[in-house]
């Protein structure tokens, strides 16, 4: 689109007013080179803001992003992702209980009835089928607290990451907290307050 | 799906005419280079997945709407009551013949001494400030048609206007353009 348009029509006044555009845009096309440095870079830097801004569309599903806004604070979080990812263990966990219990009164029915079966026919015996269901739940429990886990351990990364961005973005200085005396003025201030 | 590299390609090819554009239209540089920004952000963060045909014409679209959001905070900035009829001038065609404003084309072609750079320079100017003095639609529709080189149609689809107008605000803006510069003594 940055070439001139060179078919252009000659008869009629669609022609000439074709032709005339293109002139003008000819001319203006030739001053756009012209454009002043500052503002050469200001676009530039508006083209690659406008890219970065696009990688980071991309990579939004990452659970926890750490973002710098425009007030510069510094915020935390993964917005719903990490929301509906913290229930996930939640909704495993009652799952699990709720097997356990429907298997439990399945077995317990299925053990009366064996025994009943067992008296009629003279053989005793429960099956496969039982055992791998009975397992069942116990894996969904065993998933469910490993995967609190390991949010747990997200939660605390993120909740630590805070603590440090509110220390470094505070008014304070990171130094004073170092500081022996601040320290003791601290203490003193609590024993103050109590 | 356009690659990073063909979206970047494309801003490059692109951002210097829209910050002009811009400029045309609001007459102000840092109001244009934030429409510019803005433009590309959304370009790149709603449609940096589209394919690299279907760019120009997203930006083009983008590129009005942003001006059009900016003359909407304007007017609600200076509470200062305004419509798009008053972007639009009562139409003087009368008699005028546009052979007149059209030198031969052999003309540009000469060797370029630094008199005829000052006087390049010196053209440039007035016709940026004739362009300006067109009315919005006017200016939108000519820069689309004859700078963004969209033919018609894509014109229309990025004005959201009818192909009819897009012809009449173009006929219209070449003649009064016309007019303005051969009255300054300018031939093209």
């Amino acid at each position: 689109m940055s070439t001139i348009r060179t078919s252009i029509p000659s008869a009629g006044s669609d022609g000439l007013e074709a032709r005339f555009g293109a002139r003008v845009a000819a001319r203006l096309s030739a001053g756009n080179d012209g454009l002043p440095h500052d503002i050469s870079e200001r676009l530039r830097a508006a083209r690659e803001q406008a890219l970065a801004r696009r990688k980071l569309v991309q990579v939004q599903a990452a659970p926890v992003v750490a973002s710098v806004n425009r007030g510069g604070s510094l915020t935390l979080g993964g917005g719903w992702w990490t929301r509906i990812a913290s229930a996930v263990p939640l909704i495993a966990l009652a799952a699990g209980l709720v097997a356990i219990s429907v298997l439990q009164d399945d077995n317990r029915a299925s053990e009366v009835a064996e025994v009943d079966a067992a008296i009629l026919t003279g053989a005793l015996g429960g099956g496969w089928w039982t055992r791998i269901a009975s397992a069942v739940p116990l894996i969904a429990l065993a998933a469910g607290l490993v995967a609190i886990s390991v949010l747990q351990d997200d939660n605390r990364a993120s909740e630590v990451a805070e603590v440090d961005a509110a220390i470094l973005t505070g008014d304070l200085p990171p130094a004073a907290y170092t500081d022996p005396g601040f320290a003791q003025f601290l203490k003193g201030d609590d024993s103050l307050a109590h | 799906m356009a690659t990073e590299k063909e979206l970047s390609d494309f801003l490059k090819s692109v951002e210097r005419r829209a910050f002009k554009r811009s400029v045309y239209h609001v007459r102000d540089e840092e109001a244009a280079l934030d429409i510019v920004q803005d433009s590309m952000m959304k370009l790149a963060e709603h449609y940096g997945d589209k394919p690299a045909n279907e760019l120009p014409m997203l930006f083009q679209r983008i590129l009005s709407n942003c001006t059009l959001d900016w003359f909407r905070r304007q007017k609600t900035r200076r509470a200062l009551f305004s419509n798009l009829s008053d972007f639009e001038t009562a139409d003087e065609d009368g008699e005028f013949d546009l052979l007149e404003s059209l030198s031969p084309i052999a003309d540009t072609r000469e060797a370029e001494s630094a008199e005829d750079t000052t006087r390049r320079a010196q053209i440039l100017r007035e016709i940026e400030s004739e362009i300006q003095a067109l009315p919005g639609r006017q200016r939108e529709a000519f820069l689309l048609r004859y700078w963004e080189e969209l033919d018609v149609a894509e014109t229309a689809a990025a004005m959201g206007c009818s192909e009819g107008s897009v012809k009449t605000h173009c006929s219209r803006a070449v003649h009064a353009l016309s007019r303005a510069l051969k009255a300054k003594g300018i031939q093209l």
